[in-house]
């Protein structure tokens, strides 16, 4: 990905090369013009001034001789020339002092003196042209290489002036997080664009909020209002359980009623649970020991596994040190351990390992992998279990990505793996 | 004994006040915050059942009134609101237990029988039952003088028998109490089967009679 000014950038370089590989060599053509038009018309002076000057028709054979001795560039030639006259040309002579070939514009024009058919000839160096053109072709370069850093250095100058207050904006919403509850204080700006997205944001987040402490609010008081008429359920079984008279047929009819009952209040408690993670007693942290809190509910787990006979077995290498919730640390290891055990099969096994800092809790069960996607998910459970209350994951998942840690779920060898990377 | 219901849902109360009924207890019932002040002013009981949740207000202020009359009766907090801050609140104040709603029946009688029975007898706090001889304080129990050797969960469920005396007890109830903090995670009840056979055989073993009952399909009933 690259950043927005950057991206920009990369245009206004482009255009300034475009602009340099079209414009260089125009500015080289044109000064060369230029350059030519000034030479020919000092040619056409030069000539004038000759004309103008009737006494050259009177020069001799030795006069001409004399004047083309101290005269470089204004010769009067035997009538030889090939090329056209009277127009002015582009020759090269060569340079006795130079020792080179030099360019020249020539003017060639049919003169009568004394020594009968002769030739004007009016030159000009252009060596000194060439100078120029390399001098101003190098100019406008150099012209451009400074747009071009000056587009750098204002794009910089830009990104964190005018720019600031969206980089800062887009910061705090990377750092919100709708559960903490910390609504951004986004930066005061003139931009009429950002003042509108900082409006928008505001507005979008509030609204979120909101919903969330709505739907937060909800669930606690709707598992609330339940407790109550399960309390009286409850205890009316509780009542009709002392009835001496029930029937066999009616004990069984009140057994399943416990258990409906049971699983009603699991599934009440873990929604309050869900809706009161971020409450204020649940954010406090302090040292927790991963492995002592294993050691401490793996008897009672081992107890509840012998029902299915499963084996148990256990690996915990080393102490694990985390600074966090210890209530919650509980849950998420009892939701995992718990999840083993219900979704496990008849003489299924159990694998418990902490290494580093990775708990991964391994078991056998269906023989095929669950949904990575949804398994976190509240009410997803894959195979409708009985006593199941849909939301022991779902805890798990809430509880690491508040505290930062990983949850992984891969299915290997037979096994369900679920790992937390601490 | 006297026991005080201070809550507003007279289903949940009557429940409560009858199971407790058979037992020697004698059950008052209060519904309303009001209602309750003028019990507590009145009169003197051995615990109170307190919901905290009244109409006209909030049952830590009774507590706290309670506190002021220095009055000696017992206090038992029952409430749906299973918030942390409230159970350490109201311990804080003098309340002796915490049971939060919905419980069985059988826990709140476990519950309050040990309560009355570590509150009201003389210092060596020892029940008997016939040959049986239970230590509240060293949390130990005897048949004919011979310690019975006990695992922690199997004490806790004699005294949990104990406390609800010619009761049935559902199979789910003595789940829950077994499992502690670990409540209501798995209902498979074949462990508490596995705890109460147990416990069965060492009594038998020591010569104590049989008083554990199995009733219906479902649960025990402790038949001294």
């Amino acid at each position: 990905m690259r950043k927005l000014l950057n991206q920009t950038l990369i245009y206004y370089s482009i255009y300034a090369l475009v602009m340099l590989l079209l414009v260089t060599p125009f500015f080289y053509w044109l000064s060369l013009k230029l350059h030519l038009d000034d030479v020919n018309e000092a040619i056409h002076l030069r000539e004038k001034e000759f004309w103008a000057e009737p006494k050259w028709k009177l020069l001799s054979p030795e006069n001409i001789a004399k004047w083309n001795e101290f005269n470089r560039d204004i010769k009067i030639l035997p009538d030889t020339v090939s090329v056209a006259k009277n127009n002015i040309v582009q020759q090269v002579f060569y340079d006795e002092l130079d020792d080179e070939w030099e360019p020249y514009q020539v003017l060639y024009r049919d003169v009568d003196t004394q020594a009968g058919k002769t030739v004007l000839m009016i030159r000009i160096n252009l060596i000194e042209s060439e100078d120029l053109m390399q001098t101003t072709a190098l100019t406008s370069f150099l012209i451009l290489l400074l747009l071009l850093i000056g587009f750098v250095v204002v794009t910089r100058i830009t990104s964190s002036t005018l720019w600031s207050p969206f980089y800062q904006i887009l910061q705090q919403i990377e750092e919100f997080n709708i559960e903490q509850k910390n609504k951004p204080d986004f930066p005061e700006t003139k931009t009429a664009e950002f003042q509108n997205l900082r409006q928008g944001l505001e507005k979008l987040i509030s609204e979120n909020i909101k919903a969330f402490e709505r739907e937060k609010e909800f669930t606690q008081n709707a598992s609330h209002e339940l407790q109550t008429p399960l309390a009286i359920f409850q205890s009316k079984l509780d009542m009709l359980l002392q009835d001496a008279d029930l029937t066999e047929h009616q004990s069984v009819i009140l057994q399943q009623l416990y258990d409906a009952s049971a699983r009603l209040l699991r599934i009440n408690k873990n929604l309050l649970l869900l809706a009161k993670i971020k409450q204020q007693h649940f954010l406090r942290k302090e040292p927790v020991n991963v492995r002592g809190l294993i050691q401490e509910v793996l008897p009672y787990f081992a107890e509840q596994a012998e029902e299915k006979a499963l084996s148990f077995g256990v690996d915990l290498a080393d102490d694990l040190l985390i600074e966090a919730n210890k209530a919650l640390t509980e849950v998420v290891i009892n939701n995992l351990l718990m999840n083993a055990i219900r979704h496990n099969v008849q003489k299924g096994s159990i694998h418990v390992s902490l290494s580093g800092n990775i708990l991964s809790v391994a078991n056998t069960g269906l023989e095929a992998a669950l949904n990575r996607k949804t398994i976190f998910q509240r009410f997803s459970t894959s195979s409708t279990h009985a006593h199941s209350s849909g939301l022991g994951l779902a805890i798990v998942k809430k509880i690491t990505r508040l505290n930062g840690w990983r949850v992984d779920y891969h299915f290997k060898n037979h096994l369900h793996v679920f790992s937390i990377s601490f | 004994m006297k026991i005080l219901i201070i809550e507003d849902e007279k289903q949940l109360a009557e429940s409560i006040a009858e199971y407790l009924a058979g037992e020697s207890y004698l059950c008052e019932l209060a519904g309303t915050f009001k209602e309750a002040m003028d019990k507590i002013y009145g009169y003197e009981y051995d615990c109170i059942l307190l919901d905290l949740m009244l109409p006209g207000g909030n049952g830590l202020t009774l507590l706290e009134e309670l506190k002021k009359l220095n009055k000696q009766d017992g206090v038992i907090i029952i409430s749906a609101k299973d918030a942390l801050d409230d159970k350490i609140k109201g311990l804080k104040l003098g309340a002796d237990d915490y049971l939060a709603k919905p419980f069985h029946l059988s826990e709140l009688g476990a519950r309050l029988y040990s309560f009355l029975r570590r509150s009201k007898f003389d210092s060596s706090n020892k029940v008997t039952i016939n040959e049986l001889e239970i230590d509240l304080w060293a949390r130990s129990a005897t048949v004919n003088q011979q310690v019975l050797p006990l695992t922690k969960k199997e004490y806790d469920l004699l005294l949990f028998f104990v406390g609800n005396k010619d009761r049935i007890i559902s199979k789910s109830a003595l789940a829950e109490h077994l499992s502690g903090d670990m409540a209501d995670m798995l209902d498979n009840h074949g462990f508490v089967y596995a705890h109460v056979k147990n416990l069965k055989r060492k009594l038998a073993e020591a010569g104590c009679r049989d008083f554990i009952k199995t009733a219906y399909a479902m649960g025990y009933k402790w038949e001294p």
